[in-house]
């Protein structure tokens, strides 16, 4: 019971330390831009930075909440443990490339209403390939911004929150908070912009779906091998190789122009279909013993 | 294997300290830069790649000390005998060498977002050029280990001498003979990016990785295989 209140205690300290460095930086950056600052031109440079920064708030908060609390640093998931679990790294590289074709398909056919013939264009079709494989690849190599979430998220929170509850009710409740933890980027217009319907309780919505349907996926994968690096495969990859990105380089001209037409949340809509079928295959997984 | 890698990093520490100052001191002169430069040029992306490369030339010349420490035959027949084995010996020098690798990417990741920062400008970030610098170490250092394994680090290191002067050679008779009309147009950077990353050469380029990924294995699996006969050769 004094275990479980402690437990209780470091994901609250690990939460708020998680949080508070994007609630102080993003109202500061927007009103030095005047803008949202992921709608703002002048502002990409910084909107960047922040990103980048931003997403090494968690790993800093485990850290310092491994430090105030006097937990220690075992358990901290930072081996490769590559042993028997290659299946998970090779998952880890290849399901979100996966993903995104689907959703790319699922655009042009539900969104953009194009025959396949016309959506895609061949032109220098091995330029394109070599050109998403150079996306990939660099994915994987810088994938120091996504390590600093997933060691925090997936490295700290995720085994927390499954120490005080059932797994079903820590993918949710995780996902949830990692969804709202991006809120005052959805804010500023991180991923949908802010011209849309609903802005910007939709997308804050629309975040806590997306991320507690990612998170069974990444929480399979991190407790299978019991290293972050999986994770954090996944995660750069994701964050890079985007349906949008894909779409972008094997799209044809009509294809971009329709693009452009259409709101982003509804783009992010048609990528929910395939990241679900892979949270429910993880979520399966996950309650079976290894 | 965690044991073998504290022994490691406890042989290494000094090394490991003067590679932190170099860092710190390379992410100084590129921070300064950025700092008193009064307007972006094209010149600076370029500036910056220089800086981040002089930081891996650094770490390939440390790759030797990594194998130094520890060439005396009594240890080698010591490791053998314990359940790691010189697998387990070899497998922590490749992951050593590794993780400075990956130590040197993000310092230079994170040098490069401060300036972008500065610089308030995204086209100065050079971080994928960082991603193909640490491919190409990480193809050095695949070539180089079983030569220092097998032969020890002295002479690796003039094999490996002469495997960059020969490199460095045909570099040299390129720029003698080749086409250097890319390289000569008032933005060279940009011109060698496109070059980089048009033509039949983007293959190379989106390769790099995967190739460097296999090179590093199959160094690991021929400089384990070379071990033992390398051992034969240590001083006691």
């Amino acid at each position: 019971m004094k275990n479980k209140s402690v437990t209780i205690k470091r994901i609250i300290l690990f939460c708020v330390l998680a949080v508070v460095p994007l609630c102080i930086a993003v109202p500061i950056l927007n009103h030095a831009y005047d803008a949202p600052i992921f709608t703002s031109e002048k502002g990409v440079a910084a909107a960047y930075v922040l990103g980048v920064f931003g997403m090494f708030a968690p790993s800093l908060a485990a850290v310092l909440t491994r430090l105030i609390t006097k937990e220690g640093f075992s358990d901290s998931y930072l081996g490769l443990n590559c042993k028997g679990n290659l299946r998970y790294y090779l998952a880890a590289v290849l399901v979100k490339p996966a993903e995104a074709l689907i959703a790319m398909l699922l655009i042009c056919a539900v969104l953009l209403k194009l025959p396949l013939a016309d959506a895609f264009s061949d032109e220098q079709i091995g330029q394109k390939v070599a050109a998403v494989l150079i996306q990939f690849g660099t994915s994987i190599i810088l994938f120091f911004p996504a390590f600093g979430e997933e060691w925090g998220w997936r490295g700290y929170l995720m085994p927390k929150l499954m120490q005080v509850m059932n797994k079903p009710a820590a993918i949710v409740v995780g996902g949830l908070i990692w969804g709202l933890w991006h809120a005052p980027l959805t804010v500023s217009g991180h991923n949908f912009g802010v011209d849309y319907k609903g802005s910007p309780w939709l997308g804050i919505l629309f975040m806590c779906v997306l991320c507690i349907l990612m998170n069974a996926f990444l929480t399979l994968m991190t407790e299978r091998t019991k290293s972050i690096y999986p994770a954090s495969f996944c995660h750069m990859i994701n964050n890079n190789l985007s349906p949008m990105i894909l779409l972008g380089i094997f799209g044809s001209e009509s294809a971009r122009m329709k693009c452009i037409e259409v709101t982003q949340i509804r783009l992010f809509a048609l990528m929910l279909p395939p990241i679900a079928v892979t949270a429910i295959i993880s979520f399966c997984l996950l309650l079976r013993k290894k | 294997m965690k044991g073998l890698l504290y022994k490691e990093f406890y042989l290494f520490r000094f090394s490991f300290l003067f590679l932190l100052f170099v860092q710190l001191l390379v992410s100084g002169v590129c921070i300064a830069i950025s700092v008193l430069s009064t307007e972006a040029g094209d010149e600076m992306p370029l500036l910056y790649t220089i800086c981040y490369a002089t930081m891996f030339f650094v770490l390939s010349f440390l790759n030797t000390e990594v194998f130094k420490r520890d060439e005396n035959a009594v240890w080698c027949s010591f490791v053998a005998s314990t359940p790691p084995a010189a697998r387990g010996q070899i497998q922590s020098k490749y992951y050593l060498l590794l993780l400075l690798n990956l130590i040197v990417l993000f310092f230079t990741f994170l040098t490069d977002t401060v300036v972008v920062a500065i610089e308030k400008d995204l086209s100065v970030s050079v971080a994928s050029n960082c991603a193909l610098l640490f491919c190409l170490q990480l193809i050095l250092s695949a070539v180089e280990t079983p030569f220092i394994v097998r032969f020890g680090a002295q002479r690796g290191m003039l094999i490996k001498g002469a495997l960059l002067g020969v490199l460095f050679s045909a570099f040299g008779i390129y720029l003698l003979f080749g086409d250097l009309t890319f390289f000569l147009g008032e933005d060279p950077v940009g011109d060698i990016y496109r070059c980089l990353t048009g033509g039949k050469m983007i293959w190379v380029t989106a390769l790099t990785p995967f190739v460097a990924v296999f090179l590093y294995y199959l160094s690991y699996q021929i400089s384990v295989r070379v071990y033992r006969k390398g051992a034969e050769n240590y001083e006691e």
